[in-house]
């Protein structure tokens, strides 16, 4: 784990630190009221307590209260009146303390139901001073998780290519890696050839994408912080769309080398392949199912592109999606129920999702006119995507309800294939108070 | 030697008397007439430019070149190959929209480029195939794959070898033109042939 803290030090230290912006685009109103207390700090310590309440906020099941208006500004459980909060229509109370010891920040929190006058929550958190930010993550996924029984994933991060000058000849392609709120952004690769389809591994330290390095499309597996890469897939044709089971040890993607596109696992220790679909046809986009014994896919084998399912032992398939024309680039959600997807309507695309089974509606969650490459949070709460405003790729991130919103531009390019990572382990110690 | 200086100079005093007297050279304004003109504006036409000099072996008609210097996409060397007349070919072949077909208008422009390569069997192609941004990005390279292919396929039909051509396919990722207009779309769906 030490190797870890020092590799991302590393990192940070001889990389450019560029973030991406958040814009609220729009918001819930029927979001519970949190007021996020100021915490109290040391002298020279700066407040997290913005930090968690942007979370919070930005979770679309928040809607904070402004410090302006707060009648009290309680710091530890005794000092918390709950008459003050139900005056303002508070359903829920954060306070916190931050106390520096050395180059070691030490927080303390409580999470308080107001209507039910009671704590749900609080803990403490220790971490290095440079884990500033991280800190206030940990308290925000703590705190959600008190209030809604769902794990917090604002400790994750989100990876994503930004592409820079494209349409010149000086085109460049930056692989980034940056905290859930877009902040903190680190370049993983840089490539004067295209990068596409970076997805995760599940240990969260692994990753694996296409390169376009050597003038065709190849799959690198790629360490991030040894920096260890290989290629794993370089065959004639195109070389596409990994993705890596649920316990790791294999990656299913597509490749023509046949001839056409079909889907292949491959075992990573191995290497070797094994191909799992046979049709005239494209077949790519392949997602593995939880229990690791299914791949979703697309394929136009019935004219346009469709969803399917597979079963890599029995190679027996079943089309998923039936309604409109294109239908595409499928992601599961953690519920392993209901699956994400790329859905044409009338010539503009979006993300929706469907139950698996095929038993609903599709529900429409972005509408805007070029939205794909949707992925899921690892709690299931949010969605991040890709879509074209003004001429320039962006992200947004819209919550699983659709009831909120965000835009995550960059000031530097165009900003495209977003893939939320996994929960990951931390560097931070929590203890339970 | 005073006998030999003498004749010099007047072998010279000859020449410049003939020369003065227009008797060799054409003389300009001396001996030819005066354009009388009502416009002051209008400029007498100019004298036609004097005939090539005849060469004793007049050669056959020179064959153009069959490729002429060009740049790819992202500003490298390539070749460019010509029609009958030494023209350079335009190599990009546009395609509609999810669709891999190749236009019947391009077959002509195809048909040259494959004689090139058949006349010149040392010479490689590579043919990139393009995507617009609409649909999802993987399913696009897949689709810039059968573009690419098509073009191969058609030039390999025509008499190219298989170890003449290599194939890649781009998806949306490498746009000439970044809008979302139908002209934009229109530009970026393509399969292009580098000859090198």
């Amino acid at each position: 784990m030490n190797r870890v803290i020092l590799s991302f030090l590393l990192l940070l230290l001889t990389l450019p630190v560029l973030s991406l912006e958040i814009v609220i685009t729009q918001g819930n109103d029927k979001a519970s009221k949190i007021a996020v207390v100021p915490f109290g700090t040391t002298k020279g310590v700066k407040d997290m307590a913005s930090i968690v309440e942007f979370d919070l906020y930005r979770s679309g099941q928040f809607a904070p209260i402004a410090t302006e208006d707060m009648l009290s500004l309680p710091q530890s459980p005794n000092e918390v009146n709950f008459r003050d909060w139900r005056v303002l229509g508070a359903d829920y109370v954060v306070i916190g303390q931050i106390e520096k010891e050395e180059d070691e920040l030490i927080t303390t929190f409580h999470a308080f139901d107001v209507s039910l006058e009671r704590r749900l929550v609080g803990g403490k958190v220790t971490g290095l001073t440079s884990q500033h930010r991280d800190i206030a993550h940990l308290v925000a996924d703590k705190v959600f998780e008190g209030i809604t029984d769902i794990p917090g994933a604002f400790s994750t991060k989100i990876m994503y290519v930004l592409a820079k000058d494209l349409g010149t000849n000086t085109a460049s392609w930056h692989l980034q890696i940056a905290d859930s709120d877009g902040q903190n952004a680190q370049t993983v690769l840089e490539s004067l050839q295209p990068i596409m389809s970076p997805t995760w591994a599940p240990d969260g330290e692994t990753i694996a994408y296409v390169s376009f390095e050597t003038g065709q499309s190849t799959i690198v597996i790629h360490e991030i912080y040894s920096g260890d890469r290989d290629v794993v897939a370089n065959f004639e044709g195109i070389n596409s769309s990994p993705d890596f089971s649920p316990d790791g040890k294999s990656l299913v993607m597509s490749l023509s080398r046949d001839g056409d596109s079909e889907i292949y696992v491959m075992d990573v220790a191995s290497r070797k392949f094994k191909r799992v679909t046979t049709n005239r046809g494209i077949d790519t986009e392949p997602v593995w199912t939880l229990d690791g014994e299914e791949i979703v896919f697309m394929s136009d084998r019935s004219g346009n592109p469709q969803i399917y399912r597979i079963n890599i032992e029995s190679l027996q398939s079943k089309r998923l999606t039936y309604q409109g024309d294109y239908n595409a680039r499928p992601r599961l959600l953690p519920d392993g129920k209901h699956m994400l997807f790329v859905h044409r309507i009338d010539s503009t695309y979006h993300i929706v999702w469907t139950a698996l089974d095929d038993s609903g509606d599709n529900i429409v969650l972005t509408k805007n006119v070029l939205d794909e490459s949707p992925s899921v949070a690892p709690n299931g709460s949010m969605i991040i995507f890709a879509t074209k405003e003004q001429r320039k790729g962006i992200l947004g991130i819209v919550s699983v309800d659709g009831q909120v919103e965000f835009r995550l531009p960059s000031s530097e390019g165009d900003v495209r294939e977003p893939a939320w990572s996994p929960f990951l382990s931390t560097t931070l110690t929590f203890q339970q108070l | 030697m005073e006998a030999n200086k003498l004749t010099t100079w007047l072998l010279l005093g000859v020449l410049a008397v003939l020369l003065s007297s227009c008797a060799i050279l054409p003389c300009g304004n001396d001996t030819e007439p005066v354009v009388e003109t009502t416009d002051p504006g209008e400029v007498p036409p100019p004298p036609p430019p004097p005939p090539p000099p005849p060469e004793p072996d007049d050669p056959e008609p020179e064959e153009p070149s069959p490729f002429v210097a060009g740049t790819d996409e992202e500003g490298n060397d390539i070749l460019v190959p010509t029609d009958s007349d030494g023209r350079a070919i335009n190599t990009t072949f546009n395609f509609e929209f999810d669709k891999s077909d190749i236009s019947a208008a391009d077959f002509a422009r195809l048909q040259q480029i494959a004689k090139r390569l058949i006349e010149h069997r040392d010479r490689n192609a590579t043919i990139s195939g393009h995507c617009d941004e609409r649909g999802t990005r993987e399913y696009n390279l897949a689709l810039g794959e059968r573009r690419a292919k098509a073009v191969a396929d058609f030039l390999m039909s025509a008499g190219v070898r298989e170890s003449q051509i290599t194939t890649a396919s781009f998806g949306e990722e490498v746009p000439i033109d970044t809008g979302s207009t139908e002209a934009a779309w229109a530009k970026n769906r393509r399969a292009v042939i580098d000859i090198r």
